[in-house]
C-alpha cells in the first residue's frame, strides 16, 4: 500500500506543487489585481445611491434606446470602480449591438480616464492554476485532471496506510533525516485532510464531463438531447429574453430602488443594476446582491417594473439535488462566499497543501538516497535538483512576476505577456542553476535568491510607484500594504530557511571531520 | 539473475498500474451507465442519476485503483477487472 502512495506522489509532485502554489495565490487574486494596478484609485467613499444617480445620468445621455444598461457598483474584493455599460440595439441582420463600458468618477459621473498599466494581474496567476500557460487549455485540463486523480488516490491510500493514524499524527522526530521529513509530511497532510479531500474532489468536479464524457455520450448521443439532459441534471432553465416593446417610455429613477434593495440586504450590498429595454414600455430593472448568501445558493436579486418601480416576482428555479451537490463542491473549492477570516484560512490551508507536496517530494528523494546512496552523477541528485528548482525556484519566479509588473514601463506594448515571460524565464533559470549546482549548495543559493527577490518587491514598489508601503499605511490602503508585508514575510521565511540549511551543512561537515 | 528479478518487478508494477488506471476507468464508466440505466428504469430522473454517479465516480475510481493494485497477484487483478466489466456491461445493456 505504501509503495503505490510513493509512486503516485513523485510522478505528479512537481506539477501538483505548481497547482497548489498558484491556487493558493488564487484565493487572493482580487487583492493581487489591486496591487498590480497602482494607477487605479482606492475604493470611493460615496453612497451607492449617489453613484447610481450619476451613472444613470451618464446612461440617459449616452445610452438612449440601448438594449440594456448595467451599472456596476464598487464594493467587495474586486470591484473598486463605478462602471457603466450599455449595449446598442442589435443590427438589422441580427448581430448584437456594440457594448460600451465606461469607468465613471463616483462623485460627478464624468468618464474617468485612469491610464492603468496593462497587466494580467492576480487573475492570470489564478488561471495558471488549472490552465497552465503556453499550452492549449484542454491539454492543461487533462494534465491537472490526471494529477488530481493521482492525488485523490494518494490521499485514499495514505489514509489506509495509517492504521495508527492518531499515533502517527502526534509523532515528530526532528533531525533524523528522511524520517523527519515523513513526520512533517504526515503532520501537514492530516492536519488539513478534510481540505485536501475537498479540494481534490471538487477540482475534478469542475471539469466533470471533460474527464468522464463516455456515459453522457453513450446515453445521450445527439447534441440537443444532450443539452436537455444536462439542463435536467442540474435543474437550470434559461430565462426567456423578451424583445423590446415598440412603445417608448421613460425609465423611473434607479437610486431609490437601490436604496430599497440595500435596506433589505445591508448598506453596500448591491453589486449591479441591470435595466433591460430602457426607454421602452416593457423596461425592467434587476438589482443583484454582491455575494451569495451561502454555499450552493445563487446571489439574491430583486426585479422591478422599469416605468413604475413596482417590485416584480422573480422566478428562482431551484437546483436539483445533484445540482446542489455540484454547486456546493465548486463553491467550497473557490471560497467566493468566504469572509476575510475564512479566506485567510483558505490561504493557510493552501500553503499547508503546498508544503505537504514539497515535504513529500523531499522525503521521497531522501529515502532513495539513503537506501541507494548518491554518488555524483546519479539520478537521485538530478531529482533533488529539480526538487530545489521547483520548491524554491517557483516562489522566486512568482516574485519576478510581481517585480516585472513594477519594472516594465507602464506604457510598454505587450507588457502583460512579458510579465508572464519574466516569471517562466526566471523559473527556467532557477532550474538550470539547481541542476548545474547539484553537487553543491543549490538549495541554499536558491533560497537566498528567492529571499532577495521577495525583499525587492516592497523596495521596487516604493521606488517605482506612489503606492509604497509607507504611503499605503498612511492612506489606510490595507490591501496594498498587506501585499508588501506578505512579501517581506516570505523573504524572511526563505532567509531563515537558507540560514537553517547552512547551519545544518556546517554541523554535518563538522561531524564528518 | 538479479537484473531479471528487477525487470520482472518493474513489469509487475506497470501491469498493476495499467490494470488500475485503464481497467479501472473502463469499469467506473460502465458502472455509471449501468446504475443510470437501472435507476432510470425504476422511475428516477436519468440525467440526475447520471450527474450523481459522475460526481461519485472520482472517489469510486480511486477505490478501484487501490483494490486492483493490491490484488494478491497481477493476473487475478486483470481477471477481476474483466469480470466486473462484463457484469456491469451486461447490466447496462439489459436496462438500457
Amino acid at each position: 500500500m505504501a509503495s503505490l502512495h510513493s509512486w503516485a506522489g513523485i510522478l505528479t509532485g512537481w506539477i501538483l506543487y505548481f497547482v497548489f502554489l498558484t491556487g493558493t495565490f488564487g484565493y487572493v487574486n482580487a487583492e493581487i489585481d489591486r496591487w498590480m494596478r497602482p494607477e487605479l484609485p482606492q475604493m470611493p467613499v460615496v453612497s451607492h445611491q449617489k453613484m447610481a444617480d450619476v451613472a444613470e445620468s451618464r446612461l440617459r445621455a449616452a445610452g438612449t434606446d440601448a438594449a440594456f444598461w448595467v451599472i456596476s457598483l464598487p464594493g467587495g474584493r474586486s470591484d473598486t470602480q463605478l462602471v457603466a455599460s450599455w449595449r446598442a440595439q442589435p443590427a438589422s441582420d441580427g448581430r448584437a449591438g456594440k457594448l460600451t463600458r465606461e469607468t465613471l468618477d463616483p462623485q460627478t459621473g464624468t468618464v474617468a480616464n485612469y491610464k492603468v498599466r496593462e497587466t494580467g494581474g492576480g487573475t492570470t496567476l489564478y488561471v495558471m492554476h488549472y490552465a497552465f500557460h503556453y499550452i492549449p487549455k484542454l491539454l492543461a485540463t487533462w494534465i491537472v485532471g490526471i494529477c488530481s486523480m493521482f492525488m485523490l488516490t494518494a490521499i485514499l491510500s495514505g489514509i489506509v496506510t495509517h492504521r495508527k493514524i492518531f499515533t502517527n499524527f502526534f509523532t515528530f522526530r526532528p533531525g533524523k533525516g528522511q524520517i523527519s521529513w515523513l513526520d512533517g509530511h504526515n503532520l501537514l497532510s492530516v492536519t488539513a485532510l478534510p481540505f485536501h479531500i475537498m479540494i481534490t474532489w471538487s477540482g475534478l468536479v469542475f471539469f466533470i464531463f471533460t474527464y468522464m464524457p463516455l456515459p453522457v455520450a453513450a446515453l445521450y448521443p445527439e447534441a440537443p438531447a444532450q443539452e436537455r439532459a444536462l439542463q435536467e441534471a442540474y435543474g437550470q432553465i434559461r430565462e426567456e429574453r423578451q424583445s423590446p416593446s415598440d412603445d417608448r417610455a421613460k425609465v423611473t429613477r434607479i437610486a431609490p430602488l437601490v436604496a430599497q434593495a440595500e435596506r433589505l440586504w445591508g448598506v453596500g450590498a448591491a453589486r449591479a443594476v441591470r435595466v433591460d429595454h430602457p426607454g421602452r414600455a416593457n423596461a425592467t430593472i434587476t438589482i443583484r446582491a454582491r455575494d451569495p448568501a451561502s454555499i450552493g445558493n445563487p446571489e439574491a436579486a430583486l426585479k422591478f417594473d422599469g416605468l413604475t418601480g413596482k417590485p416584480l416576482s422573480m422566478v428562482q428555479q431551484p437546483l436539483t439535488a445533484p445540482g446542489m451537490v455540484s454547486a456546493a463542491l465548486l463553491d467550497l473549492h473557490q471560497g467566493h462566499f468566504s469572509s476575510p477570516l475564512l479566506r485567510a484560512m483558505y490561504v493557510i490551508s493552501g500553503l499547508m497543501g503546498t508544503l505537504m507536496v514539497a515535504t513529500g517530494l523531499v522525503h521521497w528523494t531522501k529515502k532513495r538516497t539513503d537506501r541507494l546512496g548518491a554518488p555524483a552523477g546519479s539520478g537521485s541528485l538530478w531529482v533533488d535538483a529539480v526538487n530545489a528548482g521547483t520548491i524554491v525556484g517557483l516562489p522566486m519566479a512568482i516574485a519576478l512576476y510581481f517585480l516585472a509588473n513594477r519594472l516594465i514601463a507602464p506604457e510598454a506594448i505587450g507588457r502583460e505577456a512579458w510579465e508572464v515571460h519574466a516569471m517562466f524565464l526566471g523559473w527556467a533559470m532557477a532550474m538550470v542553476w539547481a541542476i548545474v549546482r547539484r553537487n553543491g549548495r543549490n538549495w541554499i543559493e536558491l533560497s537566498w535568491a528567492t529571499a532577495f527577490a521577495c525583499i525587492l518587491i516592497p523596495i521596487v514598489n516604493a521606488a517605482a510607484t506612489n503606492r509604497g508601503l509607507v504611503a499605503s499605511i498612511i492612506a489606510r490602503d490595507w490591501v496594498v500594504a498587506g501585499f508588501d508585508v506578505a512579501a517581506i514575510a516570505t523573504a524572511a521565511a526563505f532567509g531563515l530557511l537558507a540560514l537553517g540549511m547552512m547551519r545544518r551543512s556546517r554541523a554535518a561537515k563538522g561531524v564528518a571531520r | 539473475m538479479k537484473a531479471n528479478l528487477a525487470a520482472w518487478a518493474g513489469w509487475t508494477i506497470l501491469s498493476r498500474a495499467a490494470a488500475g488506471v485503464i481497467g479501472g476507468y473502463v469499469v467506473v464508466n460502465l458502472l455509471t451507465i449501468a446504475v443510470t440505466n437501472l435507476l432510470r428504469g425504476a422511475g428516477l430522473s436519468g440525467p440526475q442519476v447520471l450527474l450523481s454517479m459522475s460526481i461519485a465516480s472520482f472517489p469510486i475510481y480511486s477505490a478501484i485503483i487501490l483494490v486492483v493494485y493490491h490484488a494478491r497477484d497481477v493476473s487475478r487483478a486483470w481477471l477481476y477487472l474483466a469480470a466486473c466489466s462484463v457484469l456491469t456491461g451486461l447490466i447496462a445493456l439489459a436496462f438500457g
